[in-house]
This record gives C-alpha cells, structure tokens and sequence, in this order.
C-alpha cells in the first residue's frame, strides 16, 4: 500500500498522457508530433492549446525541460520547442501508473 | 495582418519566443493541410483563431507569464542588433552612388528645417523668459477705425491708468534713453540704455544680483542720478569687479541721428548688476545694457495740448485670476471716461491690452510658421524620395532577402535589418544637417531683419536638437516603412528553401557569414552545394 502522503497522483489524468507521449517520442517531442501521437494512440481530437498548456504546465512542475531547435523554413523561420522528461517527471509518471496499476487490480471483471 | 495580430497577441500573452513557437507549430499544422488551405483569407482567420484559444488558455491556466528575457538573451540581441548595424555599414558602403544621394538629400533638408525650426521656436514659440509671463500685457490704444494697437503712449495716459486701474499687481512705464556711452579698446561706443518707471522690475519680476533695486528716493526730481548695469556691461567693461557699486557711467547729451533721445548730460552712480538671465527688452536685437529711473515730468502730468510726447511703452502684470479680457475692458473703460473729459486728446483711440507674448510676436507669428509648415513639407518629400530610392534598392536586393529568409531569417529580423541601414542613413543624415543648420542659423541670424523679435535669442540648443533627433528618428522610419512593406521575404525561390535547410548549422553561419561580407552570389543551388563542400572539407 502507497504510504498516505502518496495517495493523491502526482499527475492528473491528461498530464499523464501527454508526460507517455513525450517519454515515447524521446528527442523528437513538440507540440504537434505530441499531439498527433496522442491522436493517433487514443483515436480522439486533442486540441493545440490543451496540449501546449500542459506541457507549460509540467514544465512549471519541474516534470519536463524544453529547448528550442534550429528555425526551419516549412515553420517560417520559427524554431520548434522540444520537450523532454526529466527525471523528476519520469518517477511521478511512474509513481502515478503504479498507483491506477493498485487501484484497478481486481478490477478487471468490471473494467473488461 | 491576421498573423501579425496572432503574434502581438501570443507575445503579450506567453513572451515572444514561446510565441515564435506556437506560430511555427500553427505554420507547420497548415502546411500539413491540417486547417484552411494555405495563405488564404480562411487561413488567417483560423491562425487567429488558434492563437486566441493559446492565449486565452496560458491566462486561464495562470502557468504561464511572459519571461524576463536572460541575460543570455538579451546578449544575443544585443549582439545580433550589433551585426544588423555592421551589415548596414557594409550595405551602404557597397552602394556609395546611393549613400551619397540620399546623404545629401536628408543633410540638405534636415539642415533646413532644423536651421527654420531653430529661428521659429526663439521667436515665435518660445515663451518670454520671465516668471509666469502669460501675465504679463501691453497696455496701449486701439484706433477704432483701423484697429490699428499703438503701443506708444504719452505720460498723461500712464499716469492715469496707473492711478484708475485695480487689475494690475504692477504697471510701468518705459523709454529708450540715449547718450550713455563707454571707452572700449579706446572707442567710444554707445550703450542701450533704458529709463523705466517705478514698477518696472516689479512687472518683470527682476532683482539686481549685486547691489540694490531702484528706491522710491530714486524716482524723485532732482535726486541723486543712479543706474543698474546688464551682467552682460559688468564683464565687458568692468572686468566682473565685485567691488563696481559706486563707480560711474558717463553720458553725454549729444543728439545724434537714430539714436534716442538723449537724458540729461553728467554722471550716474551703478547701485546694481542685473542677472544673466533678466533680458529686457525681449524684442530688441541688443540687449539693454544700462537702466535708469524715469520720473514723469511735471509739464506732462497733466493733460496739456502742447506737451504731449508718445514716447512711453506701458507693460503691466495682471493680478491673479484677471483675465486679458476682463483688463481689456478695464482699460477701455478708464479710457472711455478720460476721453469724456478730454474728447479733443483721444479722438478715435480707446484703451486696450494685449497679451505681451503676442505684441513682441503676433506681427510674426503667421509668417514663421507658414515658413516651418513650408519646410516641413519639403521634410517629407525628401523622405518619401529616399523611401523610393531604398524601395528600388530593395527592390534590387530582393533575391539577398530571399536567400536569408530560406535561412531561417524571420520577417521580423528581415525588416530590422533594413530599419536599422534606414535609420543610421538619417542618423549621419542629421548630424551633417545639424552642422549645415549651425551654418544656416548665423546666415538666418544675419539675412532676417533687424527689428524681427528676439532675433537674438536664436541658437541651436536642447530642444531643437531634441527636434533635429525626433526628426531623424522618424525621417529613417518613414524611409524604411515603404521597403519594409513591400518586401517579399516569405516568398523564396522554388528549391531554395528545402537546400538551405538541408544544410548543417555550420553550413548556414558560413552564408550568413557570406551575406554580411557581400561575396558575390552565385545561383542558389550552386551556392548551397558549395557551402555544404566547404563545410564538409573543413569538418
């Protein structure tokens, strides 16, 4: 059992599938490519903004760091921001899994 | 328009480089076909659109504030705004046929109108160097046929307002005096000498910076002849003694031509040293360098045929809360009731004020700033001429800004460039006009009429130069605007723009590199090949 402190997720529910995407994405992860890997993955709409918002979040959390790239010509000369875990956000993305993995042991005649 | 819209409102929402960010992203997910086609109205539209759902997000959300930028940052803009300024310097010097003419357009025309606005602000708009001067009026006589204002009075006409009038704090009285002269390299020469009534320095709010003000034993006949000298007299012809109260002026009652009329013959005791800053008469091309005290004589106190002598200037300061109008009235009404008593001695004339700023510069006033509206406009044609004049050098240079913005150069950076070779061409623009509008302000000084007010006055000092910059500032603005509108830096040659990204970083500095230096242009796939080579042999 997770100790009392731990009960509640160190992340929420959207913040935990976009942390997924970022992780999966490794180098590779911005804005857009995060937001068409959850697309493509959970076959739903995801908009920008909530994507962007997120990420800004997570960052402010200290769960993710960006950098931005080299400007490229299809963007307009503007460069891309790419974000990465940090190792801080890699445990609470672990911490947060293992959690719902607690909960819905047992479960699973009811879930499906 | 739309994407410039969606940028000022991200950047105020996120900062600019998250803002940079968020387009780029928007830019990608439109080419991709992922909104309205590209570059259509729909397009514009729906980058607003998003931009407005991204802001409206960061605010709501409260996790995003707009950074401060670094100090890395702001070195890095310093930095890139330092090799804007090299390559203007390198752009203008390729091009010395172009320099040289839109140099000397802007010199010419910024000279001009700095050397104009130089004369027009002295004489014109400047206030009168004294202490709450809006209160301070002429008092004169309006003849009601013409309308013509006489500033010049008989004695009898000032001793009665000052005795009827109670919209005045102080009123005085004054006449040019002549005869007063002193030895300078052992030539004689003649000082402008002032003799003014008792009130005088009360109206202009003056005190001597050495010694006494006039007493009222001074403005008694036959007492004791006294006389406060200019600053200006002190150092001339005293060599700044501290110890000149009590030493003499001499004068002599000689009646000369064109001089005025002279006062009695004899010595006068200096009592004072007037300030630096006290300069009185305003309108006068020379300073006075000698006041004495003026009594009213006897003969011409009372309203006499023969002894009438228009010879007096009377100024007032008006008591608190009085306005021009009101004194006006006042004054016309004193003037209506002598002239009951005396219909033969005011004839058609009645009592009037005015505004003194607006006697020493009404007679003026519209000419100047006809002539300042003139120039100004001649201004602006020169600076349209050199907007179109870096127009078809834009124009010529399209092909650069083409390769740069494949280079990932941003509209933005693009434009500064060019705002930045507009504005150092008026910077040096103005600083040769300003060495031409010293020069044209002493042939102004010297070619303007003797008589036009406060001509003396007239120098190049803080807030014509404040104008001369204001001047450049906007001339290079407006200079840069027209290019800057018309450049087409988004639009890059087929081929281009996927070569130059194909490059490695190195590959890209060593363009910019090339761009900056002026290498000549071969076409760009020849360009991009031959960077990547050099690149790859040198790594």
């Amino acid at each position: 059992m997770l100790p009392r402190s731990r009960l509640s997720p160190p992340l929420r529910d959207f913040e935990l599938v976009v942390m997924l995407a970022v992780l999966g994405l490794r180098e590779e992860a911005y804005p857009l490519s995060i937001r068409d890997a959850i697309e493509e993955r959970s076959g739903r709409k995801v908009s920008r903004a909530s994507v962007f918002i997120t990420l800004e979040r997570l960052e402010r959390k200290g769960f993710a760091r960006s950098r931005y790239g080299d400007p490229t010509p299809v963007r307009g000369g503007r460069a891309k921001r790419f974000f990465r875990a940090t190792p801080r956000g890699t445990a609470a993305t672990r911490e947060t899994l293992h959690l719902m993995h607690a909960m819905t042991a047992g479960l699973e005649e009811i879930l499906g | 328009m739309m994407t410039r819209l969606a940028a000022m409102l991200l950047e105020r929402a996120v900062g600019a480089e998250c803002a940079r960010s968020i387009l780029g992203d928007l830019e990608e997910d439109l080419a991709r076909g992922r909104g309205p086609r590209w570059a259509s109205r729909a397009a514009g539209v729906w980058l607003l659109w998003e931009a407005i759902a991204h802001a409206a997000s960061a605010r709501w959300d409260g996790a995003v504030r707009p950074s401060r930028p670094t100090r890395a940052r702001r070195r890095l803009e310093v930095t890139t705004m330092w090799y804007d300024v090299r390559d203007a310097i390198r752009s203008l010097r390729s091009a010395p046929l172009f320099t040289m003419v839109a140099l000397l357009v802007l010199s010419l025309t910024i000279g001009a109108s700095t050397a104009i606005f130089s004369v027009v602000d002295a004489v014109v708009l400047r206030a009168l160097p004294y202490d709450e001067p809006h209160q301070l009026v002429q008092v004169g006589t309006i003849d009601r046929r013409t309308g013509q204002f006489d500033t010049y009075q008989p004695a009898q006409n000032f001793t009665d307002w000052v005795a009827r009038q109670d919209v005045f704090t102080s009123i005085a009285a004054t006449t040019a005096a002549g005869g007063f002269t002193v030895s300078e390299n052992g030539v004689a020469k003649d000082l402008a000498a002032l003799q003014v009534t008792v009130g005088y320095f009360d109206v202009y709010r003056g005190s001597p910076q050495i010694g006494r003000p006039f007493s009222d034993g001074d403005y008694r006949e036959h007492s004791a002849r006294v006389a406060l000298i200019s600053e200006s007299l002190w150092r001339r012809h005293f060599g700044a003694d501290p110890d000149v109260i009590g030493r003499t002026l001499r004068s002599t009652a000689e009646l000369r031509y064109g001089a005025p009329f002279p006062v009695d013959a004899g010595t006068w005791t200096i009592i004072g040293v007037m300030p630096r800053s006290f300069r009185s008469p305003v309108s006068g091309l020379r300073h006075t360098d000698v006041w004495v005290p003026y009594v009213v004589p006897r003969s011409q106190q009372a309203r006499g045929v023969d002894d009438r002598r228009d010879n007096l200037e009377v100024t007032a300061r008006l008591a608190d809360g009085v306005t021009i109008e009101r004194a006006d009235a006042h004054v016309r009404a004193i003037t209506a009731s002598l002239a009951h008593a005396h219909p033969t001695w005011f004839g058609e004339e009645i009592g009037a004020v005015r505004s003194l700023h607006e006697a020493t510069v009404g007679i003026v006033r519209a000419w100047m700033l006809l002539l300042l509206g003139a120039v100004g406009v001649v201004l602006l044609i020169a600076s349209v001429s050199v907007a179109h004049l870096m127009l078809a050098r834009a124009t010529a240079r399209g092909h650069e800004m083409q390769i740069r913005a494949a280079l990932g150069a941003s509209r933005w950076r693009v434009a500064r460039a060019q705002l930045v070779e507009s504005l150092m061409l008026s910077t040096a623009g103005t600083l040769v006009g300003l060495l031409l509008a010293v020069w044209g302000i002493n042939v102004l000084r010297a070619a303007l009429p003797e008589g036009l007010p406060r001509i003396s006055t007239v120098a190049l000092d803080v807030r014509v130069l404040a104008v001369a910059a204001l001047t450049s500032v906007v001339t290079g603005w407006r200079s840069a605007s027209r290019p800057r509108c018309s450049s087409r830096a988004r639009e890059q040659p087929a081929g281009c723009a996927p070569a130059a990204a194909a490059l490695p970083p190195e590959a890209r500095a060593c363009a910019r590199r090339s761009l900056s230096l002026r290498l000549p242009w071969p076409s760009c796939s020849r360009w991009a090949r031959a960077c990547s080579c050099r690149v790859s042999s040198v790594s």
